[in-house]
């Protein structure tokens, strides 16, 4: 196995387990917004889980993308805008699920509903970006 | 170093000092390394290394705005900091009073 696919086997499985947590994420804070002791044991899980799987993810990622001289191709440049369109995503999430848990009076806003939607969307372009590599 | 991690705020000072760390180091030897003595590896190693930090800074930015008690001229300032070089620097007072308030 070389050094390539050693750091793409673990870029896929940090972003395997960080897009898992943070698709849930919201899921979970709406449905779990009028029990905010569940929401804070599973901002506490999900929180930590995050914060490792996005440095992973975007570590191994740049690590693979610069091994393989990849960097100066369309292509990366285009999935890399993705990713850090979903990084901001990361952060919305982690200050909803903070401010859920931290001030009683909060709603989870409706849109939070439908950042699952956008995660899927974004992930499948993501995704096409790279194994097609169409630029 | 956890407890410094554990909360929002701080977590935005230490990723922003490190952004505006690896963006000066970018910008003031690697790209001359490259352009004026030949050493690519330099912006090889340097430019993901800034990726990452800008990346993990916009998170912690994003999540303290969406954590809430954000002026539109705060959020403004923290986002432009880590555009221009001694950005972050510059913008480390504000974070600075908002660690005050916030544990005042």
């Amino acid at each position: 196995m070389s050094l390539h696919e050693v750091l793409k086997t673990l870029h896929i499985t940090a972003v395997i387990i960080w897009i898992g947590t943070m698709f849930l994420a919201p899921i979970v804070a709406v449905r779990l917004a009028d029990e905010r002791s569940a929401l804070q044991k599973f901002r506490a899980m999900s929180g930590m889980l995050m914060a490792l799987s996005i440095v992973a993810a975007l570590g191994f990622g740049m690590a693979t993308a610069a091994f393989a001289g990849w960097f100066g191709q369309p292509w990366v440049h285009a999935k890399l805008a993705l990713a850090v369109v979903l990084a901001a995503i990361h952060g919305v999430i982690s200050g909803q699920l903070r401010r859920l848990t931290t001030d009683p009076a909060y709603r989870p806003p409706r849109w939070l509903a439908w950042l699952p939607a956008a995660i899927l969307v974004l992930v499948v372009a993501t995704v096409f970006i790279a194994v097609a590599k169409p630029f | 170093m956890l407890m410094l991690l554990s909360k929002p705020l701080s977590r935005l000072r230490l990723t922003g000092l490190l952004e505006g760390s690896t963006l000066l180091i970018l910008v003031a030897i690697a790209v001359p390394l490259r352009h004026l003595a030949g050493y690519p590896i330099a912006t090889k190693i340097m430019g993901p290394v800034h990726g990452l930090v800008f990346t993990l800074y916009l998170v912690a930015l994003v999540d303290c705005i969406s954590g809430g008690a954000w002026t539109s001229r705060e959020i403004a300032r923290g986002a432009i900091a880590c555009l221009i070089p001694f950005g972050t620097f510059l913008n480390d007072g504000l974070i600075k009073r908002k660690i005050a308030q916030a544990e005042a």
